[in-house]
């Protein structure tokens, strides 16, 4: 190990959080966002079967 | 009773009725392609041109310096082609699509994948045509000389491939809405498996590179060619059976 | 021909408290709660049990989610490609909804790989995506693949031959993906490091794996897997629904009609 190393693990560690939280941000709007999705085509669909039943119901 | 007896004599048709030899159906479908395409030369000259343009915007687009020149070269090279190539294929099938006449190619009595390989064989050689034609004038604008023993192998086991796996994807797209826009986004992300290859090969060879260098590439290649059109053979009977 | 099959036997609507929404299986439930504990755990091991990195900083947490989202990826587009094989041997529709789920939760962990990976090159190499970076440019030619496979689907009406179509589209997407993959991994220098397999750079991106470290990288994956596992079952179930609707509907239509 040379000395340029041991002189870079002696410092502390930069102050990186910004990027972290930004990422985490990214991930998780991009998570909620597809379950989201996934839930409005859940309710679409509640919506068609209402409908479906209703004219079932009708006959 | 009617039904009894046409089911007969369609089936003493079929037993008359030899399925051609693979090898000698395919000949015949890429046979009918070139001949009309000799008659109209629309598709090959359209190729041309557009290889011919893209070739000039790039020249103007990139500003090549001596030390990146064989690495811009290869790289040009295959993008041409590439773009090019799209122009072809999507011309393949959809040809027979709009004139109706897939229906009497699917009725013959021969294998399927005879009509895979007969297409295969007439994109192939409209690139290769292109290919060649455009060697001249990459030399000359970018300054570097692309005839070198190498290349022509590179050249064959590269559009064969992009060939193979193109006929393939455009078959697909012929059957799809919008299929002129939707063909290239299908084909593209397919074509870089070939692409990097095709374009490392060519790049060693431009730069001289050592014979191992060039050979692991070739390899690669070759590998891609035979896992496509293995692929393909076995697949094609999927896009057009209903 | 759909129509006719449905008359003859017509399909029940589907039932608004067993089949939908708000009442999910059992089962489903249990593994959507689990997951959900799992991401719980996951994240406090990201950002409170893995020791923070010498050089990098806090940024380089980045590194679990980012490794195990790509690693359900990939698992997301096997599981499509399985699926889109045994849909060409047996022709049975429900692999097709398999795969298309499976294609579209992969598409959407892909996107979280490619998301957070330029935030963490920003801090590591000081540029997000760097240009033609073998492993980087793999990674957005498979987004792309998929992504081009939904919109096969979507060009194709009528439904049989769409998940002909598509099964064989994935088969060979599947396929350059990995020529792509490997023919960049064994032949090109990359500097993006290698999680799994021997690792040929020693550059910034190197981690020394501690104990923790690898805990945390473990426990990440399973979560991922997991949160794949869920995703695509509510998905499938979607699918299924929608084409049990589908039907009713056309039953509907043809006694109208």
């Amino acid at each position: 190990m040379d000395l340029a190393t041991l002189l870079q693990q002696a410092q502390t560690p930069p102050d990186t959080t910004d990027g972290l939280i930004l990422a985490y941000v990214v991930i998780g709007v991009i998570g909620v966002a597809y379950v989201i999705s996934l839930i409005l085509r859940a309710n679409n669909l509640r919506k068609d079967i209402r409908v479906l039943s209703q004219i079932k119901g009708d006959e | 009773m009617t039904d009894r007896v046409e089911a007969e004599t369609a089936q003493s048709t079929r037993r008359t009725l030899k399925p051609t030899p693979l090898a000698q159906a395919t000949l015949a479908i890429a046979w009918k392609d070139l001949r009309s395409e000799l008659r109209r030369r629309e598709l090959v000259a359209a190729m041309l041109v557009f290889a011919l343009l893209s070739l000039l915007i790039f020249s103007f687009a990139l500003e090549v310096d001596a030390r990146s020149r064989a690495a811009n070269a290869a790289g040009i090279l295959w993008v041409t082609l590439v773009f090019a190539g799209t122009l072809g294929l999507g011309r393949s099938l959809g040809r027979e699509r709009d004139q109706g006449s897939l229906e009497g190619v699917l009725l013959a009595p021969i294998d399927r994948s005879a009509l895979y390989f007969g297409k295969l064989i007439g994109n192939f050689l409209f690139m290769i045509i292109v290919a060649v034609i455009i060697i001249g004038p990459l030399s000359v604008l970018f300054g570097i000389s692309l005839f070198t023993p190498l290349l022509p192998l590179i050249l064959l086991l590269g559009i064969l491939g992009y060939a193979g796996v193109g006929t393939l994807v455009a078959s697909l797209a012929a059957y799809t809405r919008g299929r002129e826009i939707l063909m290239p986004i299908l084909l593209l992300p397919i074509a870089l498996s070939i692409l990097i290859p095709a374009v490392r090969a060519t790049r060693a060879v431009l730069e001289g590179a050592a014979y191992s260098d060039i050979t692991i590439w070739l390899n690669l290649l070759l590998a891609t060619n035979v896992v496509y059109i293995v692929l393909a053979y076995l697949l094609f009977d999927f896009i057009v059976s209903e | 021909m759909a129509t006719q099959a449905s008359l003859d036997n017509p399909p029940q609507v589907p039932s608004q408290t067993s089949s939908t929404g708000r009442g999910f299986p059992t089962g489903l439930a249990v593994l959507t709660g689990f997951t959900g504990v799992m991401l719980l755990a996951a994240s406090y091991m990201v950002f409170v049990y893995a020791p923070m990195e010498r050089t990098l900083g806090n940024v380089q947490r980045i590194f679990y989610f980012h490794v195990a989202s790509a690693w359900a990826g990939a698992l997301a587009f096997l599981v499509a490609l399985v699926a889109g094989i045994v849909f060409l041997i047996n022709g049975k529709m429900q692999w097709d909804r398999v795969g298309k789920s499976s294609v579209e939760v992969g598409l959407m962990l892909l996107t979280i790989t490619l998301t957070s990976g330029p935030i963490w090159g920003q801090y590591a190499w000081g540029n997000p995506w760097p240009a033609w970076d073998p492993k980087l440019t793999s990674a957005a030619v498979t987004w792309l693949s998929y992504a081009a496979y939904l919109m096969l689907r979507q060009g194709i009406d009528d439904p049989r031959r769409r998940a002909r179509f598509a099964a064989i589209y994935v088969i060979i997407a599947f396929t350059s993906v990995i020529f792509t993959y490997v023919g960049v991994r064994f032949v090109e220098q990359t500097i993006h490091p290698h999680v799994v397999g021997p690792s040929a750079s020693t550059g910034e991106g190197d981690f020394g794996v501690s104990a923790r470290i690898g805990q945390t990288l473990g426990f990440s994956l399973l979560t991922f897997t997991a949160v794949y596992a869920t995703l695509l079952a509510h998905r499938l179930r979607l699918e299924n629904l929608s084409e049990r609707i589908k039907q009713v509907k056309s039953a509907v239509l043809a006694r109208q009609g």
